[in-house]
């Protein structure tokens, strides 16, 4: 939960009754917590942390913390170190409050509770700046920090002097490791953020290169490299990326994603074959390349399978490795999204309730089964008809669909599906009533009419949507 | 006390029964088409051609081709649709909810949709040799330019390899090639249910007539064929000239 400047003007404040907050400022906008993406968003600021130093992490949900030892002058000093970080976070839109301090505990309380936005506290500085904060910022739990409110214990210089046993014995073990940590008394572990592997390699050539074949001969000396570093680690990589650098300087991506994930080079390179068979003659090969990288972006862990020794025995293992195989090649030349399979929604209206998907995406709603006849064949947009209706609520006798008449003779239905009216704009879809028609010559269709047959509107829009077997 | 045995007899009885009596529910794959629908040579493994004469018959056909892979592919792999994305404007594209009523579990399709018909052919040869597939049903543009005697001849030789049955849908069949056979499909009156609750009847399982042509050494025929999702495939006895919608079923004495 957050408040902007605004509504911090308006004396809104976190943690504030939605209908308080709106009785107070009757203009408020709120917008529901995406609390995964302000996760992911924290950590990807964790990580353009470490242009400041190596260990870095992101701290409860709305802090970061850089470990400076060692790292200060090489940005000139602790204050001009500050007011970077202070500025290019203002840069990119992020309000931020920033201290550098000798313990983590002490920064941790100065950023968020002193009087000024950036703060240093220097060696031995401890007691005295820290004593006027309040003792929310030795960041102890909710329930101990109510506690010492009601004592009147109210800011952490009031503490200092309590006797550690009785601050122990009366307040529990926490508060008195915090203050010690504050104090630099105390230890505190840390964990900085993992570095992930980079599996990758990169040709620099001594000449320019000014084909695509060599391109890709090239390519498949990368590939070896790549998958060798994988196969060391017991991974395969998903999606890899291809980077030519042309001689202007200008940087070419080409990223090939693949079914299952693998090591093999053999099969990446025939999956890299179909990525620039696609590619011929859309690429612009006269200025020459300089060099070219490859990089597996996504790894997996691949677990060792056994392999069938018998003759005949059961084959699912390597049925599963020629499909995926398959679908690397299919996809690579055409398209990810050209290799896709059947998908279903919740939703009730037809066109939304079946999509597809990419084979190449791990996750897909399979098709759920559904009562009711539905066409194999869907037109994208539904078309007008038009349509003799023997009586109302019948289906209809003879209808005519692309200039072509068609006499019905046999006919199931109605089958009323609804509108989403729950959706915004959604009531002015009305309901469709859908009818399985034959012709006179087999032929079948799906069609609907749109709303009801009513006092005002006697003749209603009839569609066709799809076609039967 | 029913020994482990006994059980599954019971249940291997149980099961033909349902299969024979037609149940209301049955697995996918589970159906058997008609035994003589195998010697029609149907089912063969092969490269099959399927051909509609008119573009209003192309639902008909592509629906009979994707229903002749049920019995063709009787190891339940994936079957692989390939598809141009032009045609589903006009044609209607495919879609997973209505794969049960041919009998095709949905979650067990691939479709590939691409622009041009090189890019077809190409993917239905990649699909040709990969053994992993059930079945593999390639649907033609109403203008094929590409496809011929060459582009089929490839197309076998890679499906001698594999044994993946193919399913080729046509607009038009002038030229030779080397497919097995040719099935000229055309949607036929389904054999109607007359109620007494309806003034029209309703709609009876989908029919087609199919003609068999240049199919190695056999001489070409016609039959009616029908779907059912459930029973499969099978013949419908032309026992007499009907008019359509003969069987009459009256609920009032059926309850």
């Amino acid at each position: 939960m957050g408040v902007n400047a605004a509504a911090e003007r308006a004396s809104l404040r976190v943690g504030m009754l939605l209908t308080d907050a709106t009785a107070v400022e009757p203009g408020l906008r709120a917008v529901p917590q995406d609390k995964q993406g302000e996760t992911t968003d924290l950590k990807r600021l964790a990580l353009w942390c470490r242009r400041y130093s190596p260990h870095v992490s992101a701290d409860g949900d709305d802090g970061l913390w850089i470990d400076i030892t060692g790292a200060a002058h090489l940005f000139g000093g602790e204050e001009t170190l500050l007011r970077d970080i202070a500025q290019r976070f203002h840069r990119a839109g992020f309000a931020c409050r920033a201290a550098i301090a000798n313990t983590h505990a002490a920064a941790w309380g100065m950023a968020r509770f002193a009087s000024s936005p950036l703060s240093i506290i220097c060696g031995g500085e401890e007691r005295p700046r820290l004593s006027t904060l309040p003792i929310r910022a030795l960041n102890i739990p909710e329930d101990k920090a109510v506690v010492l409110d009601r004592l009147g214990l109210k800011t952490i210089g009031q503490i200092f002097d309590i006797p550690r046993s009785t601050l122990r014995s009366r307040f529990g073990g926490t508060v008195c490791e915090r203050l010690e940590q504050a104090l630099g008394l105390a230890g505190e572990g840390l964990t900085s953020l993992a570095y992930e592997p980079v599996y990758a390699s990169r040709i620099d050539f001594a000449e320019p290169v000014t084909s695509l074949d060599a391109i890709a001969h090239v390519t498949g000396r990368l590939i070896e490299q790549v998958a060798a570093q994988l196969r060391g680690d017991g991974k395969g990589g998903r999606r890899f990326t291809l980077s030519v650098l042309d001689t202007q300087g200008a940087l070419t991506d080409l990223n090939l994603a693949l079914a299952r994930p693998s090591h093999a080079p053999d099969h990446i390179a025939r999956v890299f074959k179909e990525r620039f068979a696609a590619l011929e003659g859309r690429f612009d090969e006269t200025l020459g390349f300089d060099a070219a990288a490859l990089r597996a972006r996504r790894t997996e862990v691949i677990k060792p399978e056994q392999s069938d020794l018998t003759v005949g025995g059961d084959d699912c293992a390597s049925d599963k490795h020629m499909l995926g195989a398959l679908f690397d090649r299919l996809s690579a030349r055409l398209g990810e999204g050209a290799v896709s399979r059947f998908a279903s929604l919740q939703s009730h209206l037809p066109e939304r309730a079946s999509i597809s998907v990419p084979v190449l995406h791990k996750t897909a709603p399979p098709v759920r089964p559904i009562i009711g006849p539905r066409p194999f064949l869907l037109l994208p947009r539904a078309e007008p008809v038009t349509v003799m209706a023997e009586l109302p609520d019948y289906p209809p006798r003879r209808f005519t669909w692309r200039r072509v008449h068609h006499r019905v003779l046999k006919a199931e239905g109605p089958e009323r599906i609804e509108g989403e009216w729950w959706k915004r704009g959604g009531d002015e879809a009305s309901p469709r009533d859908y009818y399985t028609v034959e012709d006179e010559l087999g032929r079948r269709f799906w069609l609907y009419r749109e709303g009801f047959y009513a006092p005002g509107n006697d003749s209603p829009r009839w569609f066709m949507h799809g076609l039967f077997a | 006390m029913p020994t482990l045995n006994d059980k599954r007899l019971a249940l291997e009885k149980l099961r033909q029964r349902f299969s024979t009596s037609g149940a209301l529910y049955a697995a996918h794959g589970q159906s058997r088409p008609d035994k003589s629908l195998f010697d029609v040579g149907l089912f063969a493994n092969g490269l099959h051609e399927v051909v509609c004469e008119t573009a209003a018959d192309h639902a008909a056909a592509t629906a009979f081709a994707l229903a002749a892979t049920v019995a063709a592919n009787s190891t339940r792999k994936p079957m692989l649709i390939a598809t141009l994305a032009g045609e589903g404007r006009e044609g209607g594209v495919l879609y997973g909810q209505g794969f049960d009523a041919l009998g095709i579990d949905p979650a067990r399709v691939c479709t590939v949709t691409v622009d041009r018909e090189k890019e077809l052919l190409w993917a239905a040869e990649e699909a040709a040799s990969c053994a992993a597939l059930g079945a593999v049903v390639v649907i033609l543009g109403h203008r094929e330019k590409l496809y011929g005697f060459t582009a089929s001849r490839r197309l076998k030789l890679r499906h001698e390899k594999s044994g993946v049955p193919m399913f080729i849908l046509r607009h038009n069949s002038g030229d030779a090639t080397a497919a097995t056979a040719r099935w000229h499909v055309a949607p036929k009156p389904s054999r109607g249910v007359i109620t007494t609750s309806s003034s029209t009847p309703l709609l009876g399982a989908p029919t087609f007539s199919v003609r068999r042509e240049a199919c190695a050494g056999l001489p070409p025929q016609t039959w009616e064929i029908e779907i059912d999702a459930t029973i499969g495939m099978h013949m419908v006895a032309p026992l007499s000239d009907r008019p359509a919608g003969s069987t009459k079923i009256s609920y009032r004495n059926a309850a």
